[in-house]
């Protein structure tokens, strides 16, 4: 039985695989995917970018509100400004037209209506 | 390459260092390869039996607990998957043991086809026989560690061992008988 072992261990010798085995094998290696957290941290910076712009162009959107509001009101303000001058122009103006009016020119009295 | 350094390459692996799994299979590449080579005869369904043996080891890296643990999960995925191919591809199996024709030559020890006619033998033995026979004479492992790589009793390795070399012995001798 020895001498049959001893040519079983010969022919039973180990063998090298071909050449550049290692490196198929590696090449069949599935890429690993990155870790959750390393995938949700991307996905929350997007997110922060997003959030950080949308309220950067909320707050613009909101301020130029207020000043077309603020512009709205001193127009209104100005305009019933004017019309009250006017109507105080009108009113003077009506009265003016309304009385008579002595003028003294020289020595003489001339009465009449402006 | 010591298994220490093999449980240190695992390591690396399982934090996902591709070059330390790359030294894995440098280490393991030739028992791997000559485990499939010896019980499939060929050599390109050795290696892809071989990858295939890589590939699920690292599918199943984090399941490793040591470098031993490690070269013993690779020996015995290697057989189970050996004895499923040969079980797989039965109708184009090399011929039984008993209808495998005789060398043609004596197999003696300084004849270089002895060990290619030797090897043609143990891969006719019956998948199991064949598995105990190269782990036991390649691969140089005793009964307990081929019972453990094997999932199988001890004294269930050392009969079917006993059973495998005596039919091998016998196919010997009866060509010896033929040539006197």
């Amino acid at each position: 039985m020895n001498e049959l072992e001893d040519r079983l261990r010969e022919a039973l010798q180990r063998r090298e695989p071909p050449p550049g085995f290692a490196e198929r094998v590696i090449a069949r290696v599935p890429r690993r995917r990155a870790p959750v957290w390393t995938r949700w941290r991307s996905v929350a910076a997007i997110a922060a970018v997003l959030v950080v712009a949308f309220s950067a162009l909320l707050f613009e959107w909101h301020r130029q509100v207020e000043r077309a509001n603020r512009a709205e009101a001193a127009n209104r303000q100005l305009m019933s400004a004017l019309r009250l001058a006017v109507s105080k122009i009108e009113r003077v103006e009506n009265r003016v037209a309304n009385s008579s009016v002595v003028v003294k020119v020289g020595r003489d009295h001339v009465k009449g209506e402006l | 390459m010591t298994i220490e350094f093999v449980g240190a390459l695992l390591d690396r692996s399982v934090q996902g260092d591709a070059s330390a799994f790359a030294g894995i299979v440098r280490a393991n590449q030739s028992m791997v390869y000559s485990v499939a080579w010896s019980f499939l005869r060929d050599a390109g369904l050795a290696e892809e039996l071989a990858q295939d043996v890589f590939l699920e080891l690292y599918r199943n890296l984090r399941q490793i607990e040591s470098g031993a643990h490690l070269v013993s999960w690779l020996r015995r995925v290697t057989v189970n998957r050996c004895i499923d191919r040969v079980r797989k591809r039965k109708r184009e199996a090399l011929t039984s043991l008993e209808d495998a024709p005789e060398p043609a030559t004596p197999a003696s020890r300084d004849d270089p086809m002895a060990s290619h006619r030797l090897r043609r033998l143990v891969a006719s033995l019956p998948e199991k026989q064949r598995a105990i026979v190269i782990l036991r004479y390649q691969e140089d492992l005793d009964p307990t560690e081929i019972a453990e790589a094997l999932e199988m009793p001890v004294n269930t390795v050392k009969s079917k061992l006993h059973r495998a070399l005596a039919l091998l012995r016998g196919k010997l001798e009866r060509r010896e008988e033929m040539e006197s």
